[in-house]
């Protein structure tokens, strides 16, 4: 799941990684402190694309933070 | 000859067990009442299964389904009788394929997000109502707001989508869940509704 640190920078990585691979918009999760209350959800298939596009700067480095999530359990990536 | 079977409050299986006997013994022309979701889509499978043409519409709280066709006999459905109860959460009305007023893009990206907060909530609501632009969620292309939709159909919502709304945005042929409705039927699902919630 990435997290953003505002809503613009939400949108345009949705417009920036929606051809990539499959992302889903979802509210951010009550754990995790973030200044926008849009995340992106990628499912683990996609994982090594969504972390390849992150190292192409795909986003602006800064903008968001990654965070894996199984069942209630969030552990930040990036 | 047109056959006509009241099937109003009888319990799954018997509308299929109905309409089977009416096609064993010769009918192609067969008109089936109903009051639920399962038995149409049961008699769907039915007429389907048999190569003949079906086609169910709203009346009032009831469903008219309609099978013509020269039947050709094959393997029949399984008749699905525990699909899952109507959930006794809020009807919720969506006038608007966005949230809210200010910016149109924002309030896309929010309406995408309210539909897949609703799919994931443990009390999805009764009844979803589509009007106006709002039938652009059911009839449009955005997989996420399609996938939301079917996981909330699949917890036992009732779709319905204007009809008249479909038609005005040249989307009729293009809706892809929910059943096309009537303002009649949306009314009555407002009247008999606990808590109806805008968005």
């Amino acid at each position: 799941m990435l997290a953003f640190s505002s809503t613009h920078a939400a949108m345009a990585a949705e417009k920036a990684l929606a051809p990539r691979f499959p992302v889903r918009v979802m509210p951010t999760l009550r754990q995790i402190t973030a200044a926008c209350g849009i995340s992106l959800r990628v499912e683990p298939p996609h994982r090594d694309a969504l972390k390849q596009a992150l190292a192409e700067h795909a986003i602006p480095p800064g903008d968001c933070r990654l965070y894996e999530v199984q069942d209630l359990e969030v552990t930040q990536v990036i | 000859m047109a056959t006509r079977i009241d099937a109003i409050g009888k319990a799954c299986p018997m509308p299929v067990i109905l309409a089977k006997k009416a096609l064993d013994s010769g009918a192609g022309d067969i008109t089936v009442l109903v009051d639920n979701h399962t038995a149409v889509e049961n008699l769907t499978r039915l007429a389907e299964s048999q190569g003949m043409s079906v086609n169910s519409l709203p009346q009032g709280e009831h469903f008219s389904v309609h099978i013509t066709g020269e039947r050709v006999p094959g393997p029949e459905p399984e008749v699905v009788c525990n699909l899952p109860t109507a959930p006794t959460g809020d009807t919720f009305f969506i006038g608007k394929d966005y949230v809210g007023d200010g910016d149109l893009e924002l309030g896309r990206s929010l309406m995408k997000m309210f539909l897949y907060t609703l799919a994931q909530s443990d009390t999805p609501p009764r009844c979803l109502l589509f009007m106006n632009s709002g039938v652009k969620l059911p009839a449009g292309e955005e997989p996420q707001v399609l996938e939301s939709l079917n996981e909330l159909k699949a917890k036992g919502c009732e779709i319905l989508v204007c009809g008249t709304c479909l038609n005005f945005f040249g989307l009729t042929e293009q809706c892809k869940i929910g059943l096309v409705s009537n303002m009649y039927d949306i009314v009555t699902k407002m009247q008999k509704a606990g808590k109806v919630v805008t968005v």
